[in-house]
């Protein structure tokens, strides 16, 4: 583990978090509780058409109704601002332009065409109804597979094909593989799209201050500068003259760090208005019009042994980005995830990738919660599943045969990853341990007999973490990703306050922080806090996102922390008349090593260093403040686990039955042990989600069918099981503070295991699942039992 | 416009007089006009659960009801539970289960099961996750959820509930 004196008192401890009280009680600050005097509210008309030319917009009616104070459309808006251009210069990629509004050309059913501000939400709504707008229907592309094959009706007109980005890779030598396999297994799978769905939709308030000249945007947001250092950008505004404030968020997932369209058109309006504008977003356009994910296909081939093991892979994954990308992303950003987490812990030598991402008229791809993960791990762990069933071996001997064990470590895998520190193995074991893996077979041997389904199955993975400009293609304006910053700062009577660039959303990062900082100060928890969420604070970071804030964050405030902490000693050390070296500072006060009945409370240090510079050692600056920035480690702190579940599956009427859940998870250092469980049960759900109930389904010309939440299925609480949760104590010796991440590896196992599952169950059936989600028509379609749709 | 209609209503305890177009719902209402925004919009279209609040104390959804058929009720938000300083149990069991993590959807829940452990106060297992099927969490995966409502049980019978 990294350099550290400190003792932990608080790390380590599941401190209940800080940020609750006001939550449970109802007085949390969320965008939309927030109002101003003279606040007006934005409502956008949106295309009921995926593909269309707009041929005219008719906006009288809707201007002319009371209480409207303006109706605008791409024509009258777009010309205020450069347009967004996005994948310019990335390898591979094709540039797009994105504007406020779209103009011309409608390519998506929810693509926004007109916004309408008035006094109140319930007229802004009115005056849509108002507003005429002829459309030509153009052809629609739906079909992923189709654009790959560059088929299709362009959706950007400056655009030959649907292929906005191509890209390919290899590394050892694939023919030598393939010639030496004694079979060559393959597979399609094919994942449904998703989306977010946060509890909280999107939001803002935009407020073109007309008299200081300076922009102020609340959002509900998982970052604040990258915010901030994009619209200054857009807006040609100094930087100072934007101020991002990130209130209580209610969730992410990956839906709150990008730059929407229509944001921009907000930000307009209050600039033409003068007035603070919100737009909050309801439901339907958060499932309509919003942002989703995972519409992911990987073709995949492993040349194999008899005996199981891999020599190789070809893979040719495609990624359904929808009709656009969104800023600061590029189209290509996510796609590579998934190539990496195909060999992902295995030792797969010889490995043969393409990736295409191509355009639809769906909604735009944001990274949902692990990016890639889900169909990166399914496609990897069930080929795992089909490859033993081929060869008539257990899928955990397959496993055994490949996994990167610890003598094995560092492992330089063929999709560019160092693996070290990875307790793939470990954690493996301990869950099949903990399920009872083997004593298992006997049991389904019996239920078979009885007519019952029972199935086991593993998702087993590393997640690499803190997706940044070094790791994945980003346009400028998050060229911070790699880093976050933190200023710690002791007032007068010794009570601390961190200020971090990381935005938690859910993450109880004001807990964990505290600990860590309190920990590194040696003061109590109580008397510390963290602040975030307004760019006006001084700290400068990406955000929270892609499994880095512990890490980051966590760094960040060590960093400055331990700086503040060697100013105290040496006021402690002046005051006290005891040699620094001999100082040391625990539960809020400093204290002798070789006689600790001396000490000096840290109130006395922070009250000497604000007052009397005479009581200071020559030299040293007044006050207690430090300000540190923490870099990504060049060596990546990668989290692993195994994920192990058992199910039954109801042959007559399809259902799906989570029996037994059991998750084993390497994060490193745990800071909160409740928190990071918390973390990890709910990455399962979402997982979980996925495989059994959620899909956004769209037809032929491109229409949402699934709109509502009675159509887009979460889980509810009688749909996920109790999951029971080890965490594997290994802390990174690459971070500071030995942290690793928790928020994501959840995706990872929690498919893998669930699908394998009921694989494994339905093995007397002969069947392969190769489409999601497995809801029971689709469990009776392949089984037999009804016929298969259309 | 349609005209304004002159209405009262009794919430957390204290009368309010409003002057809302038929068709503002409760939860806008509650919200905008007399500013509890504890009580949340998930989806306005009664899936949820977020903006439950307890009406004439039944739990129900405010993003299905119109603030004039709230006429002369008696609303209870999550702003109503706490005693002072002192939190409802069931607050308490959620803050310190980490029953929550962003938030957003907690109101709704704790305002559901308020009302669900009245009316059972002794459930099963079983009966706590169809006690909650009505109200959507995406961050816990509802297991810090059962637990939270498993500790307020104890608490509620501790303190005669």
């Amino acid at each position: 583990m990294a350099e550290s004196t400190v003792k932990s008192r608080s790390v380590g401890a599941r401190i209940k978090p800080v940020e609750h009280r006001k939550l449970v009680t109802g007085y949390g600050n969320y965008i939309d509780d927030i109002q101003f005097p003279r606040m007006a509210h934005a409502a956008f008309l949106r295309s009921p058409y995926a593909h269309a030319y707009i041929k005219e917009i008719d906006t009288s009616k809707a201007k002319n109704l009371p209480g409207v104070l303006a109706v605008r459309t791409g024509q009258e808006l777009n010309s205020r601002v450069r347009p967004l251009r996005i994948g310019d210069g990335f390898p591979g990629v094709k540039p797009l332009e994105v504007t406020p509004l779209a103009v011309d050309k409608v390519r998506m059913v929810g693509d926004a065409v007109a916004v309408v501000v008035a006094t109140d939400r319930y007229v802004a709504e009115d005056a849509l109804e108002l507003i005429e707008v002829q459309y030509e229907p153009l052809p629609v592309e739906v079909d992923p597979e189709k654009a790959a094959r560059g088929e299709g009706v362009p959706i950007h007109d400056h655009l030959n094909d649907n292929i906005i980005s191509y890209e390919e890779g290899n590394a050892g030598d694939i023919d030598e593989a393939y010639r030496k396999a004694d079979r060559i297994i393959k597979e399609t799978f094919r994942h449904q799209r998703c989306t977010h769905v946060p509890m909280e939709c999107r939001g803002m308030i935009a407020h073109w201050n007309p008299g200081a000249r300076n922009l102020t945007v609340w959002g509900s947001l998982q970052w604040t500068y990258p915010q901030r250092n994009i619209l200054a950008d857009i807006f040609h505004l100094p930087e100072n003259k934007v101020r991002v404030i990130v209130p209580d968020v209610g969730g992410a997932f990956g839906q709150k760090g990008q730059i929407y369209p229509g944001d921009l058109a907000v930000c307009l309006m209050s600039i033409e208005l003068g007035v603070p504008v919100k737009w909050i977003e309801d439901r339907r356009e958060n499932l309509t019009a919003c942002s989703q994910a995972r519409e992911h296909i990987v073709e995949i081939e492993a040349a194999v042994k008899n005996d199981g093991t891999i020599l190789g892979l070809r893979a040719r994954v495609i990624d359904d980005i929808g009709a656009y990308a969104l800023y600061p992303w590029v189209p290509n950003s996510w796609v590579g995830i998934i190539i990496a987490y195909l060999p992902n812990h295995y030792k797969i030598p010889n490995y043969k990738w393409e990736a295409i991402c191509v355009l639809t008229n769906k909604p735009p791809e944001a990274p949902y919660r692990g990016p890639g993960h889900a169909v990166g791990s399914w496609a990897r762990e069930g080929l795992i599943d089909i490859i033993a069933r081929e060869l008539g071996l257990d899928p955990l001997e397959v496993r055994l045969k490949n996994i990167v064990r610890e003598e094995d470590q560092p492992y330089h895998s063929s999709n560019g990853w160092i693996l070290e520190n990875v307790s793939s193995l470990e954690t493996l074991e301990q869950a099949l341990q903990a399920i009872g893996y083997r004593d298992f077979r006997a049991e389904q041997q019996r239920a078979r007999k009885a007519n019952r389904y029972l199935g086991i199955g593993i998702g087993s993975f590393t997640n690499e973490n803190g997706a940044n400009e070094r790791d994945i293609p980003i346009n400028l304006g998050l060229k911070n990703a790699g880093q976050e910053v933190a200023t710690v700062r002791m007032q007068p009577t010794g009570r601390v306050q961190a200020f971090v660039s990381v935005a938690p959303h859910g993450q109880g990062l004001e807990t964990t922080l505290s600990q860590v900082l309190a920990d590194e100060l040696g003061v109590p928890l109580e008397t510390v806090e963290i602040l975030h969420g307004d760019s006006d604070m001084p700290a400068d970071g990406a955000g929270t996102f892609a499994d880095r804030s512990a890490i980051l964050g966590g760094g960040a405030v060590i960093l400055a922390g331990r700086e503040l902490r060697k100013k105290m000693l040496k006021i402690a050390s002046h005051l006290m008349e005891i040699p620094e070296e001999d100082l040391e500072i625990q539960d809020g006060y400093a204290l002798s090593r070789s006689a600790p009945e001396k000490r000096l409370a840290v109130f006395d240090i922070a009250q000497a260093a604000f007052s009397d510079p005479g009581a200071f050692p020559a030299g040293l600056e007044g006050g207690l403040v430090s300000t540190r920035r923490y870099e990504y480690p060049t060596r990546r702190a990668t989290s692993n686990g195994a994920h192990v579940a058992i199910v039954e599956v109801d042959v007559e009427t399809g259902k799906v039955d989570i029996k037994r859940y059991v998750a084993v998870e390497d994060c490193g250092r745990v800071i909160n042990p409740m928190i990071v469980e918390g973390q990890i049960r709910g990455c399962v759900a979402q997982g979980l989600g996925g495989v059994l109930l959620e899909h956004m389904v769209y037809d032929q010309s491109g229409q949402p069918l699934t709109a509502t939440f009675l159509d887009y299925l979460l889980p509810e609480a009688t749909d996920v099981p109790d999951i029971e949760v080890h965490l594997f104590d290994n802390p990174s010796p690459f971070t500071l503070g030995g942290f690793k991440s928790a928020g994501e590896g959840g995706i990872c196992g929690s498919v893998a295991a669930i699908i394998n599952a009921v694989a494994d169950a339905l093995a007397p059936f002969n069947v392969r699942i190769n489409r999601l989600p497995l809801k029971p028509d689709r469990i009776l379609q392949m089984i037999g039992k009804i016929p298969q749709a259309s | 416009m349609a005209e304004r209609r002159a209405l009262r209503m009794t919430v957390n305890g204290t009368e309010y007089e409003g002057l809302v177009e038929p068709r503002k719902s409760l939860a806008d209402f509650l919200r905008i006009d007399l500013g509890f925004t504890g009580t949340h919009l998930g989806c306005e279209h009664g899936v949820c659960g977020a903006c439950t609040i307890l009406f004439n104390g039944a739990a129900v959804r405010s993003c299905l009801l119109f603030a004039v058929q709230a006429d002369g009720a008696e609303i209870m938000t999550v702003e109503g539970l706490a005693t002072g300083e002192q939190l409802h149990p069931i607050q308490e069991a959620f803050w310190e289960n980490h029953g929550l993590q962003c938030g957003f959807c907690t109101p709704g829940f704790i305002m559901s099961i308020y009302a669900f452990l009245r009316d059972n106060p002794n459930p099963s297992d079983k009966e706590i996750r169809v006690g909650l099927s009505g109200n959507l969490c995406r961050c816990t995966g509802y297991h810090d959820i059962v637990s939270s409502v498993k500790a307020a049980i104890t608490k509620l019978e501790s303190t005669g509930g």
